[in-house]
């Protein structure tokens, strides 16, 4: 970005060092790892505090359990162990059985504010995900993207959004379905990675793209 | 050379340090303000359909993640060619305007206030919020965090939560505003207007009326003569949504005007070693250094300069305290940094003003709030005046959408050159024989909370490469081998 992006006016390939020496004396800067860590890889975590950003309720209610010391077990998740699903204003809009026969994308159609995400085509993270946050987005009637990260006992929740994705898709007639038609109806999904990985690469199986 | 380091810098948002050189007399040689922090958006949004922009592109900042999901909005508009309704234009521009409000109080009183309140050579315990409602007492304490609640509420309502809003879609938005909710917009739009009217004469009170701070506002310590733009509206009025980008030179003369689709032909990127953030320039003035005047290609954003590089305000009280700025500062334009201060309460004013226009416009409540788009996508420009600058968003994508190439002009990055002009500036100014108490210190960070930056913003890109140097040593420790690249 400090060579090709198109403002970008560096005919002598500057870029930032870690360590400048100028007329005056020395300038540092530090330097950045190739991956990304989570903080419990880092230091030793106590509880979590899930939610980007976490919600001002759950906030409250962490701050008054220390002050109370009312604290849960070490390594507690301090938001509901449930799927938002569970919570969600569109539950009830949730059929028993859910297919998907063509995914949709929030601009190509005109979302219904009542209608559960996945039965309109809608990918929506809500099934992968913790709930906790009063359902926000769904409220602005936008999908859930999983910032909350999964339930308890769930090690990537990327990889458990996939499954349930695929387990949805096109499930009407599926038994019919060539291997290409199959293909076809999953690259329906616009970016999976960033979907289902978004909050939770760092934590995942995967942990980064794979390195050349 | 013996150097003095302020690590990390207080009471702004991100991450920088100042290192100042000293030479054998004590003055300050040479002071650079660093910024040691990296985001990598324009690296790691490859790949990401596009239509998501509006809710990855507010985790750049947690302080104003609304500007980049309405840059990231207006981009997704241009990219699928789709025009918004009107109704949803409204929707946007009235939460942006509720998002205006509060983010510039929030820094008056909690980032930059504190400096003028309490005093900038006050204990460093007292240089904070605490010690403004010391100062101003809790009742006015209280107000302050009620007009914030209540603006940020408007945000709730309109985008999901205050915090990372996510209603943006190409072509418009996702959820319309009830009548009970607009009920609740007019009255928080009234406590605004109420409020930043106050916060004014506040300012009058405490700073105008102490003729210690005038000296430093009006001072030669905390002034440049630059260049300045911000967006206009087709009567050159400030706006913040929407316009066409106005740039005026020190005089105050009209340099250019121009689309955003066109920034392109105006604004360049200017890359040092010493730290991360880069540093925008006009390009057709060009890249002289850090240096003041017509010559250099070094410009300013943000209140004092959409000020100076419009002709006015667009609703009335607002006008009225654009008016008094300039009539007591001498006229336009101002190139007082400090004055960025009072130019960012007048701003507060006018986005109030501006939540309770549109909040009583009887289309707010339509249900016609998107366009579907039909075109197939390519590339697409966005921009809005975000409360600390211009801010573009600028995106290529594939047939499907999926982002190709992004390149974003934040904000901060197009003040990052000033803030190190003034930066140094106040240290050689300030600093005599080596004598540097904690009050200067605070006076030379006082040069950049001016424009109250957002660092985490403005360092929202990545190196194509990292800088490696490889020693190979045998096993009795000899060097053998030294790599570089």
């Amino acid at each position: 970005m400090y060579k090709e992006v198109p403002t970008v006016d560096n005919p002598k390939g500057t870029f930032p060092q870690q360590k400048t020496k100028v007329k005056e004396g020395e300038l540092t800067l530090p330097e950045f790892y190739d991956t990304v860590k989570t903080l419990d890889q880092t230091i030793d975590v106590d509880y979590y505090l899930p939610g980007c950003p976490p919600p001002p309720d759950l906030i409250m209610a962490a701050i008054t359990a220390i002050l109370e010391g009312k604290l849960p077990e070490k390594g507690a998740v301090l938001a509901p162990n449930k799927a938002l699903c569970d919570t969600c204003p569109r539950a009830e809009s949730k059929p028993e059985k859910l297919s998907i026969d063509e995914v949709k994308r929030p601009w190509q159609i005109k979302m219904d504010p009542e209608l559960c995400f996945l039965a309109q085509g809608v990918i929506c993270m809500g099934p992968a995900t913790r709930t906790g946050c009063g359902e926000t987005c769904i409220r602005a009637n936008q999908p859930c993207r999983g910032c909350f990260g999964p339930v308890d006992g769930v090690v990537d929740q990327g990889a458990k959004a996939l499954s349930m994705i695929a387990s949805i898709l096109g499930l009407d007639g599926e038994e019919n379905m060539t291997e290409e038609e199959v293909k076809r109806k999953i690259d329906e999904i616009a970016d999976p990675a960033g979907t289902v990985y978004r909050f939770s690469l760092a934590s995942s199986l995967l942990k980064r793209k794979r390195m050349e | 050379m013996k150097k003095i380091t302020i690590d990390p810098i207080t009471r702004l948002e991100g991450h920088g340090k100042i290192e100042i050189f000293l030479n054998d007399e004590g003055s300050c040689e040479r002071a650079c303000l660093q910024i040691p922090e990296l985001r990598g958006f324009e690296k790691f949004s490859e790949g990401r359909a596009a239509e998501e922009m509006p809710r990855i592109t507010t985790m750049i900042c947690g302080v104003c993640p609304t500007a980049h999901h309405m840059a990231a909005s207006k981009a997704l508009d241009d990219l699928w060619k789709v025009e918004p309704p009107p109704a949803a234009k409204k929707i946007r521009e009235l939460m942006y305007n509720a998002f205006q409000a509060e983010d510039h109080i929030l820094h008056f009183v909690f980032l930059g206030g504190p400096d003028f309140v309490v005093g900038p050579s006050a204990p460093a315990a007292e240089r904070n919020v605490l010690g403004v409602i010391g100062k101003v007492g809790l009742e006015v304490g209280g107000k302050v965090i009620e007009m914030r609640k209540r603006m940020r509420n408007v945000l709730r309502i309109i985008g999901g939560k205050p915090v990372m809003p996510t209603c943006g879609l190409p072509g418009g938005v996702s959820k319309q505003i009830s009548e009970d909710e607009r009920k609740t917009i007019i009255e928080a739009g009234e406590y605004g207007v109420d409020f930043c009217q106050f916060a004014l004469t506040l300012f009058d009170d405490v700073v105008l009326k102490n003729k210690e701070y005038v000296d430093l506002i009006t001072g030669d310590v905390y002034s440049h003569k630059t260049y300045y733009m911000g967006m206009v509206d087709e009567n050159n009025k400030v706006n913040f949504y929407d316009g066409k980008l106005r740039v005026v030179d020190p005089d105050g003369k009209e340099f250019a005007k121009f689309k955003v689709q066109d920034y392109l032909e105006h604004i360049r990127e200017h890359v040092e070693p010493w730290t991360y953030v880069k540093f925008s320039y006009l390009k057709k003035v060009g890249w002289k250094g850090f240096v003041d005047g017509k010559d250099s290609g070094v410009f300013r954003v943000a209140p004092l300069a959409r000020l100076n590089a419009s002709d006015g305000m667009a609703t009335p009280l607002a006008q009225q305290a654009y008016e008094k700025m300039f009539e007591i500062l001498g006229g336009k334009p101002v190139h007082s940094t400090l004055a960025f201060h009072w130019a960012r309460l007048v701003e507060a004013l006018y986005a109030c003003e501006r939540v309770l226009e549109l909040a009583k416009d009887p289309e707010i409540t339509s249900d016609d709030i998107v366009t579907l788009p039909t075109e197939t996508p390519k590339e697409g420009i966005g921009v809005v005046e975000a409360p600390r600058g211009t801010l573009i968003h600028h995106y290529q994508t594939d047939e499907r959408g999926i982002l190709t190439k992004v390149n974003l002009i934040v904000a901060t990055q197009n003040n990052s050159a000033a803030i190190n002009m003034s930066v140094e500036k106040a240290a050689k100014s300030l600093i005599k024989k080596g004598n540097v108490p904690d009050g200067i210190l605070n006076m030379i960070e006082m040069a950049f909370r001016a424009y109250d930056p957002c660092h985490a913003c403005a360092t929202h890109s990545l190196p194509g490469r990292t800088p490696i140097e490889v020693y190979v040593y045998d096993s009795a420790g000899n060097l053998v081998k030294k790599l570089e690249r």
